[in-house]
């Protein structure tokens, strides 16, 4: 008896230790994560200050391509860098915009001439035509997704040739896409960080590299675009740029989820309003819904955008507290803007499990909830307009709740439905915009957002409109998983 | 195409305010106007104190928000204040909607001028 004693205080004692150890190692790893996270998080700030700063100055294409190439190799530590882009015209091939450090063809060469003469390397480089779909460059370009490649000597789709040519140890390929539309590919190779010799690209340098590509394709796509452009061209064509700029910042397709239908639409003005919208994964369990109205017009109003939108990206995941992410995207479009632009906004966080919707609103349209069989609820924290003021004022933002579970469906909107003119210079109205709510609050989120903008359409006869219109809808559609592992969880 | 007209008041720069009436509507059309005529009047004025009447401005837009906000950083720069006058109720709204009450100095009479400009 006193032996089986011993013998389970002693195996007590081992389970605790093992708990303790494997606890710290847990939370030691939580912290890595975090920390890399935050690191990735400054970098691509710090990216987005750059490339802001270079095209305000200067709208200019290579100049941007090799600030991307630059920045790109030295915060992977790569030793070289490249930008293949689509040929004008020719949607099937790419060439070699830019090349920075040694950079090998990365399909396979038999030039006897460019293997014994590395200075023409570059000069190769750029001349040669990659179709679509060729190499893993051509690779990237089909199917637009990153690749990391951690041994390039001994994986089949880096070819020998390449290898003679330059060495090479490790890739890492991202694409340059805009809604889904890949223009390009970015290329690194060879890291070399002196602080850690031997060590190769990760999971995390694909990952920092990826989300560099995302935000540079969005500027790289307007830079091109206006290049394309003589002067003359340039002053009537801004708006239509603005235009197709703007929509490239809009979401191409909406999020799916089992227990959510959501649906958002932005109708654009005549002149370009400025009006955005997008869905944002925080977590899992989170899904983060922001709809906003830049004041600015045309090709500056569509760069604030992208400000408020890559800042949002970035300091969106992993955050709860919409208040608290609406301040930090606040403090990035201070320092972005000119002193008299400003965003309204609203952004909330979905907890796709309980139904909650917490959001803030930096001085946009209420929220408004329609419940089944019920007036329309609306929801209007105090909080003012983002880039006009920090500190104590700012901080004055509230926070909303509200359930979908019960108030089934949230309605987002901009000042362009309700300020929608007809020819009388009557405007459509929050009273009729409400009144259209309650009659099909019950329907899809897309039926809802069409219907209403039919009505828009007939209440002004179809006359041009000088605000961008924007409906975003949210509806819980039913059981989910979470009230489902929470009834399993009852029944166990 | 909506209505506009701004009226400026040469004669009643008393007490170093300078005064403004905004009429009609106040969008990302007239606004262009609506700056240039301001920007003209403070150049060639020595007085940083500004006050915008408004109770005769039906609508106005973010462009319209805008350019008050870009007077209002200009004068509060020099040391002095755009003051705004009797706001419509429905260009308050927006204002409210936006957070701006909290920003911009909004008098609704003659006391509320003077009280603004000397706080």
């Amino acid at each position: 008896m006193k032996w089986i004693l011993i013998l389970l205080l002693f195996g007590s004692c081992c389970w605790l230790a093992y708990s303790w150890v494997r606890s710290r190692k847990l939370l030691w790893e939580a912290n890595y994560l975090l920390h890399l996270r935050d690191h990735e998080r400054a970098t691509v700030f710090s990216f987005l200050n750059e490339i802001g700063s270079r095209i305000t100055k200067r709208l200019d294409l290579d100049q941007t391509l090799e600030m991307v190439v630059e920045f790109c190799c030295n915060a992977t530590r790569a030793e070289a860098g490249a930008i293949f882009l689509k040929d004008k015209g020719d949607s099937k091939t790419l060439h070699a915009r830019v090349v920075q450090g040694l950079f090998p063809p990365l399909h396979e060469v038999t030039s006897e001439k460019l293997i014994s003469k590395r200075k023409f390397l570059t000069d190769y480089v750029k001349k040669e035509r990659i179709q679509v779909g060729e190499g893993i460059i051509g690779h990237v370009a089909k199917y637009g997704e990153s690749i990391l490649i951690p041994n390039a000597r001994e994986d089949g789709r880096v070819p020998r040739s390449a290898n003679d040519l330059v060495p090479l140890v490790d890739l890492i390929l991202a694409p340059l896409a805009v809604r889904g539309d890949v223009l390009g590919v970015l290329v690194l190779i060879n890291k070399k960080d002196d602080s850690k010799p031997g060590a190769t690209f990760d999971g995390q340098d694909l990952s920092l590299v990826t989300a560099l590509a995302d935000q540079a394709s969005v500027t790289l796509d307007i830079v091109r675009l206006y290049e394309e452009l003589s002067e003359k061209q340039r002053l009537e064509q801004e708006l239509q740029i603005a235009h197709e700029f703007q929509a490239a910042l809009l979401p191409s397709k909406m999020p799916e989820y089992p227990q959510i239908e959501i649906f958002g639409m932005s109708q654009p003005a005549l002149e370009v309003g400025g009006d955005y919208f997008d869905f944002i994964e925080v977590d899992e369990h989170h899904l983060g819904i922001v709809v906003g109205d830049v004041s600015g017009k045309g090709i500056p109003g569509a760069l604030v955008m992208a400000t408020l939108r890559a800042t949002l990206r970035a300091e969106a995941p992993g955050k709860y507290s919409p208040r608290a992410v609406l301040k930090k995207v606040n403090s990035q479009v201070m320092r972005d803007t000119k002193e008299s632009v400003f965003i309204s906004a609203t952004y909330g966080i979905l907890d796709l499990r309980s139904g909650l919707f917490r959001f803030a609103r930096a001085g946009h349209e209420p929220l408004f909830c329609c419940a089944e069989g019920c007036e329309i609820t609306s929801y209007e924290p105090s909080g003012i307009v983002l880039g006009m003021i920090e500190g104590e004022v700012f901080d004055m933002m509230e926070e909303g709740e509200v359930n979908l579970r019960n108030s089934g469906t949230a309605v987002l909107y901009t000042d362009g439905v309700p300020e929608a003119m007809n020819p009388q210079q009557e405007e459509y109205g929050v009273p009729r915009f409400k009144e259209m709510l309650r009659k099909h609050g019950q329907t899809a989120p897309g039926e809802l957002v069409r219907t209403v903008m039919e009505d828009i359409g007939v209440f002004t006869e179809g006359i041009p409109q000088h605000d961008d219109i924007t409906l975003v809808v949210i509806r819980w559609v039913g059981e989910s998983q979470y009230e489902t592992e929470l009834d399993s969880a009852k029944v166990g | 195409m909506k209505s506009y007209d701004i009226k400026i008041h040469e004669a009643q720069e008393t007490h170093g305010i300078q005064r403004v009436d905004v009429i009609g509507c106040l969008d990302s059309h007239t606004v262009v106007s609506f700056e240039k005529s301001l920007t003209e009047l403070l150049d060639k004025s020595n007085s940083d104190r500004l006050l915008i009447d408004l109770s005769q401005l039906n609508y106005i837009s973010s462009a319209g928000i805008s350019a008050l906000m870009g007077l209002t950083h200009r004068l509060r720069k020099r040391g002095g204040d755009v003051v705004l006058l009797k706001p419509t109720e429905k260009v308050f709204r927006v204002f409210r909607t936006l957070g701006f009450t909290n920003i911009f100095t909004i008098a609704e009479d003659d006391a509320g001028i003077q009280r603004s400009f000397s706080s």
